[in-house]
């Protein structure tokens, strides 16, 4: 190449750069602050490297593995597991034990956590903190933890050990909500408070705990045999509904606009919070070519049901979004093993 | 020389000081026990790889049959757990045959087969092609002998063979052979550890690599008159280190001690040899998921056997062999409740030599155990032989795979309702012979139904489901020519194999099992020197059951180089260098584990 193309071409760059940045100060609102907002985040196991699927929130547009096309050279890790997010990043947990820091607008790479990471889990952020499940060594219990980090520094802080398996975390009301039951045991949610570090108390469910969901200062929790509504103040169970299905046991449990959703098999069922009795019927039962590897992945979210089909965890599988009627939307190309869906907005 | 030998000899012969009397009848002169392998394989063909070869070789059992025969290895890096795929089945579909006795886990399934160091056999036998007739569950793909000789041929010979390469490489291996008319003993030790911290394309090294492998042998085998009575004896206790593809994973380690013994009573006649055994197994397993914490998993299944067989030579032409079998296998572990299993099998193999071109062969097998419906097996093979340097032959069969105490078993997710897997194999293969020069041409084509996979069920446990259908079908090209020009010798031998392996379901091909595979071994000698050559190529491969071949495995091709010079008064001495992988390939067998770059090993040998 002649040195005067290449500064012909120096220059075209230079010019383009200088539009883009001039163009950033009329970042509005409404206008998305990166490639990767206003979008639903897929994320996908892995077979060897994990991967995130983006779709935007039309559901137009689709894109695969954004983290290896934004940051090549960079490793994500394997057996990715969950993404949590503050104001400016997400945190993408991987089993490999390495807990990524990106950008959450443009995916871009900032940094990775791997101190004291040791089987991760799920994560949350809260007042300055990250607060991030580890379940140690698989034989035995007593040395879960949930790890602590400064969001600044992204140094570990301190360790909670709850003796006990610890799975899901959520925030709500300023307190960290820790599910202690994984793999259909356990029954224990830790309350910990975020000024001490310490478990200030535990809500014990009357049957082994799959999941729950914290909602308009209640708590939701979906045993294999009931629903237990507890109040999130008090703790105070106000309510159990038997859930009694020939069909197999609930999961995924997940409230959304006064409405309870949880899925048994390839069936999603839905009920109102007021509601005392089960719903008898699915509104769908998903259609998949793979009769195993049902409900990897299970979201409600902005009048959409979204379902995960893990398919045969070794190729690339596929995403279903429903309306709240059990109408299939759309079906999408997604990685391999997808478990999760994250919304960016 | 002379004391080291004696030395030896006096050291293990006193064992036997009892039978040193020389017996003074005359016996016939049988040498070496005749196996199953040598008596019952009209229609396929048996490729055999002799000691000699092992020298040449790295210690692992992989390396020795992925660069010597088409076996395809899926290796997890360099020493690591390492299955077959033999005609395009899985790993579960490779028998392993200790002088006549199954020894496939019965926990998973099939044989590491870098836990079985060469240094423990004598030679090495791969019969490509069904065998579940005579050689039990998994002989699908084919089956691999490992074999001891235990000769009467008064020999007094003794190995010892050490060797040292890079990332602190270390094998050390004794074997002797010692004999009389009436006695005969082989005593082997073995022991081979490397570091592995080899480096990756990367820049990065292998982390967590390192293993240890220690073996003994011991067999031994007594003739009083018309009996004769073995005793074979192999434990291995090994230590890997699971290396890991990225830093932060959590290290991880698997220690596994291996016991097999077999006793056996022969009595030979004129028409008939009666042959009763016993034999006692011993798998043992730990694994520790995370090696700081020091907490394991382990495995452990012990396993009692006993078969009698009677082989029957009807006429000149026609031998039966009637065979009954009892095994009971007890298995224990973290994950596994202590469950056992007694299995009864009765097999009957015919052999009818029609003349000099024609022969057949039949066997059936049933087993019955209370814990499956296991089908009938039954094997067809002929061979034509028209000419002297033309053989043609045909083989039939119907083999299973069991499934294994994890399937049956594995805490909350083990499934009774399992059947056994079965295949209908069929081949075709013409070789021509000139001299003891052959090439051979073998066309195969394999169906398995009711496969066993491990799906996710309810509550995200995985349980084993009777599913996958696969079919596979190819061409095996075998080549062997030597030449022979004043001091200079060659001696050539390739082998290729064109492999069809597909679900039938979706039509997609299998994993990791490419479409060709070729290695090629060029041998010259001169005088004291010999100049080996070692060359593999497989074409690329499918990671994903999709097929999407994005994910795919580039093809590879790797050489290896091997130079020796002997010396010494009956070529006593050899001192030699072998270069693995001398063009620097970067190459992975399995997604993300790459294999060591060029690497060195420098050997002492020596024969008294």
């Amino acid at each position: 190449m002649k040195t005067t193309t290449v500064f012909l071409w120096a220059f075209v760059a230079l010019l383009t750069l200088a539009s883009c940045s001039s163009d950033d100060d009329f970042v509005g609102d409404d206008v998305p602050q990166g490639d990767y907002d206003n979008g639903i985040f897929i994320l996908n196991e892995g077979q060897t490297v994990g991967s995130v699927s983006f779709l935007s929130n039309d559901f137009q547009t689709l894109e695969q593995e954004i983290f290896a096309t934004v940051n090549p050279g960079e490793d994500i890790g394997n057996y990715l597991q969950n993404i949590f997010f503050d104001e400016e990043n997400a945190y993408i947990i991987a089993g490999t034990n390495n807990i990524t820091v990106v950008d959450r607008y443009s995916f871009a790479y900032k940094n990775v956590i791997t101190t004291e990471v040791n089987a991760p889990r799920y994560g949350v952020a809260h007042n300055g903190k990250l607060y991030v499940t580890n379940q140690a060594d698989f034989s035995t219990t007593a040395d879960d933890y949930i790890a602590v980090y400064d969001v600044e520094t992204l140094t570990f802080e301190t360790k909670i050990i709850p003796d006990e398996i610890v799975e899901h975390i959520y925030e709500a009301n300023d307190k960290i909500y820790v599910q202690n039951a994984a793999f259909g045991f356990g029954n224990k949610i830790s309350v910990i408070n975020p000024a001490t570090n310490t478990i200030e108390s535990t809500i014990t469910t009357t049957g082994d705990l799959d999941s729950f969901s914290i909602d308009n200062d209640k708590i939701y929790a979906l045993t294999t045999t009931q629903l237990e509504v507890y109040n999130l103040e008090t703790a105070a169970l106000e309510k159990t509904v038997v859930l009694d299905y020939f069909t197999g046991s609930p999961s995924n449990i997940d409230v959304e606009e006064g409405d309870i959703y949880f899925t048994i098999g390839a069936s999603v069922y839905t009920m109102t919070t007021a509601a005392s009795v089960q719903p008898n019927n699915p509104i769908l039962t998903y259609e998949t070519t793979s009769e195993f590897g049902v409900m990897y992945g299970f979201e409600v979210e902005d009048g959409h049901i979204f379902i995960a089909d893990g398919g045969d965890f070794a190729s690339n599988s596929k995403a279903y979004i429903y309306d709240l009627e059990g109408n299939l939307v759309t079906n999408i190309n997604v990685g391999v093993a997808p478990n999760g869906f994250y919304f960016n907005e | 020389m002379k004391a080291i030998r004696l030395f030896f000899t006096v050291f293990f012969a006193s064992v036997f000081a009892a039978f040193g009397q020389e017996n003074r009848e005359q016996l016939d002169t049988v040498l070496i026990k005749k196996s199953k392998l040598q008596t019952f394989s009209v229609g396929q063909q048996v490729q055999e790889i002799s000691d000699s070869t092992f020298v040449k070789s790295q210690p692992q059992l992989t390396n020795l049959l992925h660069f010597n025969s088409s076996i395809y290895f899926k290796e997890n890096g360099f020493g690591m757990v390492s299955s077959p795929s033999f005609r395009g089945t899985t790993a579960q579909h490779t028998a392993v045959i200790w002088n006549g006795i199954n020894i496939n886990s019965q926990t998973t399934g099939q044989t590491d087969f870098n836990t079985l160091s060469i240094a423990s056999f004598d030679q090495v036998n791969i019969k490509a092609g069904g065998g579940s007739n005579l050689y039990g569950t998994s002989a699908i793909g084919g089956t691999i002998h490992l074999e001891n000789h235990l000769a009467f041929n008064q020999e007094d010979q003794h190995q010892i063979y050490a060797s040292y390469g890079s990332f602190n490489s270390y094998d050390v291996r004794y074997k002797n052979h010692i004999s009389q008319e009436n006695w005969s003993l082989n005593i082997g030790v073995n022991r081979n550890q490397s570091n592995n911290d080899y480096e990756l394309p990367n820049g990065k090294n292998n982390l967590n690599g390192a293993f240890y492998h220690n073996s003994l042998t011991a067999n031994a085998a007594i003739r009083l008159q018309k009996h004769v009575f073995r005793l074979y004896n192999l434990l291995t206790d090994s230590e890997r280190h699971f290396s890991l593809i990225r830093p932060t994973e959590t290290k991880t380690k698997y220690q596994d001690f291996n016991t097999r013994s077999l006793l056996e009573w022969e009595w030979k006649n004129k028409q008939w040899v009666s042959n009763f055994n016993v034999g006692y197994l011993l798998e043992n397993y730990q694994y520790f998921e995370n090696i700081e914490t020091g907490n394991y998993t382990f495995g452990k299944v012990k396993t009692w056997l006993t078969n009698y067989d009677f082989q029957y030579k009807l006429n000149k032409g026609i031998l039966l062999n009637p065979v009954v079998k009892f095994r009971n296998d007890r298995a224990e572990g973290s994950n596994l409740e202590e469950n056992e299993r007694d299995s009864f099998i009765a097999l009957l193999v015919g052999k009818h030599q029609v003349n000099k071109k024609l022969s057949y062969e039949a066997s059936f097998r049933k087993e019955w155990t209370s814990l499956y419906e296991s089908p009938l097996l039954y094997a067809l093979g002929t061979e034509i032989k028209p000419t002297d340097f033309y053989l043609l032959s045909a083989h039939f069969s119907k083999s299973y795979r069991i499934p294994t105490f994890n399937d049956l078993f594995w805490e909350q997710s083990g499934n009774l309702d399992l059947k056994p897997e079965t295949s209908y194999q069929y081949e075709l293969g013409n070789r021509f012979y000139i001299k003891q020069d052959y090439i051979s041409v073998t066309g195969f084509y394999n169906d398995i139904k009711d496969m066993i996979r491990w799906l996710p069920a309810n509550q995200g446990i995985w349980r084993p489901q009777n599913i996958d259908e696969i079919y596979t079908y190819g061409v095996e090209i075998s080549l062997q020519k030597h030449i022979e020009m004043a001091k200079h010798q060659w001696q050539l031998k390739a082998d290729y194999a064109y492999t069809i392996s597909k679900n039938k379901a979706e039509e997609t091909f299998l994993i990791y099992v490419p479409e060709h595979k070729l290695v090629f071994g060029l041998n010259y000698e001169f005088k004291n020197w010999e100049i080996s050559w070692q060359s593999l190529h497989t074409s690329e491969v499918y990671t994903r059951t999709d097929n999407d071949a994005r994910y795919n495995l580039d093809a590879y091709w790797v050489s290896n180089f091997a130079l020796s010079y002997t010396f010494g008064k009956n070529k006593t001495y050899e001192i030699g260098t072998r270069v693995n992988n001398i063009f620097e390939k970067e190459y992975q067998v399995v997604e993300l584990r790459y294999m060591p770059l060029r690497n060195y090993n420098f050997y002492f040998n020596l024969n008294i």
